[in-house]
């Protein structure tokens, strides 16, 4: 089976501006080894730490001009169905198109001409001053900038590569071999080639989550205010408490609680405490379909996370637009974060968190 | 020993020093009736990186009066930190003076050898201020002097005109996060490329449609022995390559502030020898010399 991947490598894939890939990759850049899984629709890059918090990047072909997925198996039609295939080929196959590297590494040789950084480019500063916006407008919005400037920006980057950005190509033969990258600014600049050791993938733990389960509770909010909100507190607090409590009783659900009278007198749906060293921190998010765009909770739940490992969704709420937040009934909590790609009419790539929640009694 | 000039340069006097200052903390310099040269030995530095350089009185100074019983050359050691500050004050035009007159002289102060820089220039608001910086030196023995050499390199295999400065340490600033050894590879044609090789990364950045400059003596340091026809006999596809410290081409990359033409020479397995030149090479204001030698790897 070698000899003929020489022929054709698993995966090709091109992108004229690699930065939506690089802030993908760097969101969930918080532990070095990485697995990635191979698909015809594109790729999985999955990272844990302490087998209790995983970090998901679910890499669509979308983010790339072109992507080529060649299965293992010689196979005439790709998009052909593995669910016949007995278990044991079905695992097998599985483990031929997904091998484990080192993040950083890849990180490091994205941004070696210094420009896989720049995007997004608004900080959480700039977030914060931002006024409330319809969310129809907000949904192509990727960063704290005007709509209508960034979305001229994703034009300009996704027609002809704008001054300064790069473009790259990822390949990789098969097992054994190593992905390789190349990375150029333009025709006349440099081109970097790399070579990044693939290693044999190690089983990673899985979390239990069904979201068709109905005791979950489910917050959709911009990503803004959770990266706002975990931005502030202080590097020594150790955990972060997730509390949700139910709509009232009364039909203040219905109302936009904008005003101070009807705010004062609900409970705020979402409310994140964070205990440390130095003292604690209580942040509320108030019931305001501005604020949370979504809110299912039918009882009171409140889970304790360890703050290290909520703190490393940070990088990936910062270039996200919108997060969808879900604890279950076992306390897992788990966080998808959309992420914007080169071409906004298309299916967005997003990351996925899963953390496990501490004992606090 | 008198000596005695008016800095008319300030800015590439204090880029200059700015390129040094972060390999060393001390530098010589030795003033001849027509050209500085600033030297930056080995010993001092932990990358054995070493600068040697000339650069054309009449490009950085005005007015300029040497005299001394050693041929009218005046040799001094002086911290590059203090040199800097005392530049940094009038060569800023957003600083606090303008249209300053910088006056840099050889004094005596209680017993205490000085370089004397005597500003004049105008405040914010018109009125006239003088400021001194006085810069202590030891002045150098003319028999040590003499016993400062030049490293002697072989013939270089290849002459190659970097690509910018400030692009080149953009790329090596974060290959060092990969590895702490730099491949340099070159050929007679015109390509570069820089590389790394650790466990887990194999990396090669390459540059092409680079010029390979034919040896100009004229604008060359005095050691090197070339001609041009040698040069030209060899293949121009075979890549020569060196090893060389991350860390120490870096601290040549710091004299991207110059922002001005700069080849590298390379001798297989020996060392890289980087001239960083002063202004437009045709000016022939000066150039800044780095010898950066090869770290000797058997796999190499």
């Amino acid at each position: 089976m070698a000899e003929e991947q020489q022929q054709q490598p698993m995966l090709r894939a091109t992108a004229r501006d690699l930065r939506y890939f690089a802030s993908l990759m760097r969101g969930i850049n918080f532990s070095n080894r990485a697995l990635i899984e191979l698909d015809s629709s594109g790729f999985v890059v999955t990272v844990e730490e302490a087998r209790s918090f995983i970090g998901r990047a679910y890499v669509f072909s979308t983010v790339f001009d072109a992507y080529s997925f060649i299965p293992p198996q010689i196979d005439t039609n790709p998009e052909s169905d593995d669910d016949e295939d007995p278990e044991e080929a079905e695992y097998q196959r599985n483990r031929e198109k997904s091998f484990e590297f080192q993040l950083t590494t890849l990180i490091d040789c994205l941004n070696v001409f210094g420009n896989a950084t720049s995007f997004p480019t608004g900080g959480p500063t700039k977030r914060r001053v931002k006024g409330w916006k319809n969310l129809e407008d907000e949904q192509d919005d990727d960063d704290g900038e005007d709509g209508v400037e960034r979305k001229l920006d994703n034009f300009l980057a996704s027609t002809k590569g704008a001054k300064g950005v790069a473009g790259m190509r990822i390949g990789y033969i098969g097992p054994g071999h190593p992905l390789s990258l190349m990375i150029a600014e333009d025709a006349t600049g440099p081109t970097a080639t790399c070579e990044i050791t693939t290693y044999e993938p190690e089983i990673v733990p899985q979390f239990d989550f069904d979201d068709n389960d109905s005791d979950i509770t489910k917050f959709i909010l911009k990503s803004s205010w959770l990266h706002d909100a975990l931005s502030e507190l202080h590097p020594s607090c150790e955990k972060i408490t997730f509390v949700a409590n139910p709509a009232p009783s009364t039909d203040t659900s219905n109302r936009n609680g904008r005003g101070s009278k009807v705010r004062s007198d609900t409970v705020p749906r979402l409310q994140l405490k964070a205990d440390g060293t130095f003292g604690s921190t209580e942040m509320d998010y108030p019931n305001d379909r501005e604020v949370l765009e979504y809110c299912q909770c039918d009882r009171r739940i409140s889970f304790t996370y360890k703050a290290s490992q909520i703190q490393h969704t940070i990088k990936a709420l910062q270039s996200s637009t919108k997060t969808s937040l879900r604890i279950n009934s076992e306390g897992v909590l788990a966080m998808q974060l959309m992420m914007p790609g080169p071409n906004t009419k298309e299916e967005k790539s997003f990351i996925d968190f899963k953390c496990l929640p501490i004992d606090t009694e | 020993m008198r000596f005695r000039a008016e800095v008319e340069h300030a800015n590439t006097f204090s880029r200059i020093i700015q390129s040094i200052n972060k390999l060393q903390s001390r530098c010589t310099i030795k003033f001849t009736e027509d050209e500085m040269h600033i030297i930056c030995l080995a010993d001092a530095n932990e990358g054995n990186v070493q600068i040697w350089s000339q650069v054309r009185i009449a490009s950085i100074f005005s007015e300029y009066r040497i005299q001394s019983n050693a041929n009218n050359n005046i040799t001094i050691r002086l911290s590059t930190d203090a040199l800097l500050g005392a530049l940094h004050s009038v060569s800023n035009p957003s600083g606090p003076l303008s249209e300053t007159m910088i006056v840099m002289k050889l004094a005596k102060k209680s017993d205490q050898a000085v370089l004397s820089f005597e500003i004049t220039g105008f405040s914010k608001n018109g009125k006239p201020v003088r400021v001194s910086h006085d810069v202590r030196i030891e002045v150098v023995r003319p028999a040590e002097v003499d016993a400062m050499k030049e490293p002697m390199c072989p013939e270089p295999d290849v002459h190659v005109i970097l690509p910018p400065l400030s692009k080149l340490r953009t790329v090596v600033e974060k290959l060092r996060s990969l590895s702490d050894v730099i491949k340099f590879q070159a050929n007679n044609s015109g390509k570069l490329t820089l590389s790394v090789s650790t466990d887990s990364v194999k990396m090669d950045v390459d540059w092409n449609g680079l010029s390979n400059p034919t040896y100009d003596r004229s604008t060359s340091s005095q050691s090197q022995e070339t001609n041009p026809s040698q040069t030209q006999r060899r293949d121009p596809n075979k890549k020569f390559g060196i090893l060389v410290s991350i860390k120490s081409f870096l601290k040549f990359l710091n004299s991207y502030v110059l922002s001005s033409t700069t080849i590298a020479c390379l001798c297989q397995n020996h060392c890289l020898i980087l001239y960083v030149y002063i202004g437009e090479q045709a000016d022939n204001g000066g150039v800044l010399t780095f010898f950066i030698p090869a770290m000797i790897d058997d796999d190499f």
